[in-house]
């Protein structure tokens, strides 16, 4: 995976839920899906927990009556996706992890993927100049 | 301004580095502190990284030349391999979790509330009974939950177990929705977000928004029908149901819904299968008999609930409902 870096926040996750993966506007995808999130709880024992599951969305939908992916009081820590691209029948990964890490399986996908993380509220700066091949 | 009622709500377990506790309540953090937060026995092995909320520096005692190590000094080593970040010199009070003072806290809120301390565990989590309010000993409960749906489990088992009307007490009402509403109200307590009734003064005393008068005028001592009157009352509609029997919603189920239970009419139709005008018209039924506004007998739904017990105990003396009618005919 080629590693880019962006300053990254998670919280559209938490605040927008599913929305966040709205890829009305970006026609190179289909859709995405979130496959795992890793928090820690603000606590004295620094417990980090990472949920797993094919759509965590959906998961979360059905088996916990809409309860959010992350708990409140959690801080996020990454977040993996599979972006459904226009052009294959596969998905491919993304991995951000806070505070500037993205990983991605092509180089070719980074623009698009930079495009909606700007557009989604998950860059922290617009500046494509931001984004540079560790 | 930041209050500091809303970190409660997000520290699991309620212990956390003072770095953590500082973050969350700010300026708050000392008055705060010396209100409730007490340093915990137990010392923790990570300390949060400022840069990297998933990374954390992994805390050692400093060891001099001589190989002893000392007691108050620590370092804290990037737990990356290769380290990204510099080690940092920490000292025993940075790495000492401050902990909520549960006891410390009940006693400061009953003091501000006017209540009778009374601390009990009741084994439900992160909620503890504080106090009681008035001259009927009303349990006030504090719940502290990180969580939506641990607050409502912590609601449903309160209701559950304590069969009578009682104060909730929560940081902040972020985890009330109308689910917990509904509960709360059907079993004639409420709750109170802390973060609206009381404020923290600069030397870590808590005074109260409104009076506590004010605050639980709700929960006033309930003024009680003389014994015979509530006997008499209970009897006639009781006595009601076996004189004209009607098929649905019968008098007595329709006070016991309504009176007792606090539903509204709506709820006593859907409950009883009939129409919410069956329910008015046992409602005007029951003003004719008792003489009394069905709303008014509300307040004395402590006694009625009370009555009842008493005559299903099969030691109870039997009710003798003609001599209960006879007397309020006599009268």
């Amino acid at each position: 995976m080629r590693a880019l870096h962006l300053a990254l926040t998670l919280d559209p996750l938490r605040t927008n839920g599913p929305d966040a993966l709205d890829v009305r506007g970006i026609p190179e995808i289909r859709h995405i899906t979130l496959r795992e999130v890793q928090f820690v709880r603000d606590n004295a024992f620094h417990e980090t927990i990472t949920r797993r599951a094919d759509d965590l969305f959906r998961c979360s939908a059905v088996d916990y009556e809409n309860e959010p992916v992350v708990p409140a009081d959690a801080v996020l820590v990454h977040a993996f996706f599979d972006i459904q691209f226009a052009d294959s029948p596969q998905p491919r990964s993304l991995l951000l992890r806070l505070p500037s890490t993205i990983k991605v399986e092509q180089d070719a996908d980074a623009p698009v993927i930079h495009r909606f993380l700007c557009e989604r509220g998950f860059a922290l700066s617009r500046s494509g100049e931001e984004a540079r091949s560790a | 301004m930041k209050t500091p009622w809303p970190a409660l709500e997000t520290i699991p377990g309620l212990i956390a580095l003072p770095i953590s506790w500082r973050n969350k309540i700010g300026e708050h953090f000392e008055n705060f502190s010396a209100l409730c937060l007490r340093p915990s026995q137990w010392l923790p092995r990570s300390y949060p990284c400022p840069r990297d909320p998933g990374c954390a520096f992994r805390i050692l005692p400093v060891a001099h030349a001589s190989q002893i190590t000392c007691q108050d000094s620590f370092i804290g080593i990037c737990e990356r391999c290769p380290p990204e970040c510099p080690n940092l010199t920490l000292t025993r009070a940075d790495i000492t979790p401050l902990e909520l003072n549960w006891e410390k806290l009940a006693r400061a809120l009953c003091q501000a509330l006017g209540l009778d301390t009374k601390i009990s565990k009741l084994q439900i989590p992160h909620t503890i009974q504080i106090g009681s309010w008035s001259a009927d000993a009303v349990p006030v409960l504090l719940t502290i939950q990180t969580e939506r749906r641990h607050f409502r489990h912590a609601v449903c088992e309160l209701i559950a177990r304590l069969h009578q009307r009682f104060i909730l007490l929560a940081p902040t009402s972020q985890h009330f929705d109308a689910l917990c509403q509904e509960l709360l109200s059907g079993a004639n307590a409420a709750l109170f977000p802390l973060e609206s009734i009381v404020t923290l003064t600069p030397n870590g005393n808590l005074l109260p928004t409104k009076t506590p008068g004010e605050l639980f005028a709700k929960f006033a001592p309930e003024e009680k029908l003389p014994e015979d009157a509530a006997l008499r009352a209970f009897a006639i509609l009781k006595s009601m149901d076996t004189d004209t029997p009607v098929r649905k919603a019968s008098v007595f189920s329709v006070f016991r819904l309504y009176c007792m239970e606090n539903l509204s009419a709506e709820q006593v139709a859907k409950r009883l299968r009939c129409s919410k005008g069956s329910v008015i018209n046992r409602l005007a039924l029951i003003r004719q008999k008792t003489g009394v506004d069905p709303e008014k007998l509300r307040a004395y739904s402590a006694q009625f609930t009370g009555i009842e017990q008493s005559l299903s105990d099969s030691r109870a003396p039997r009710i003798s409902r003609q001599t209960a009618t006879e007397d309020s005919d006599s009268e």
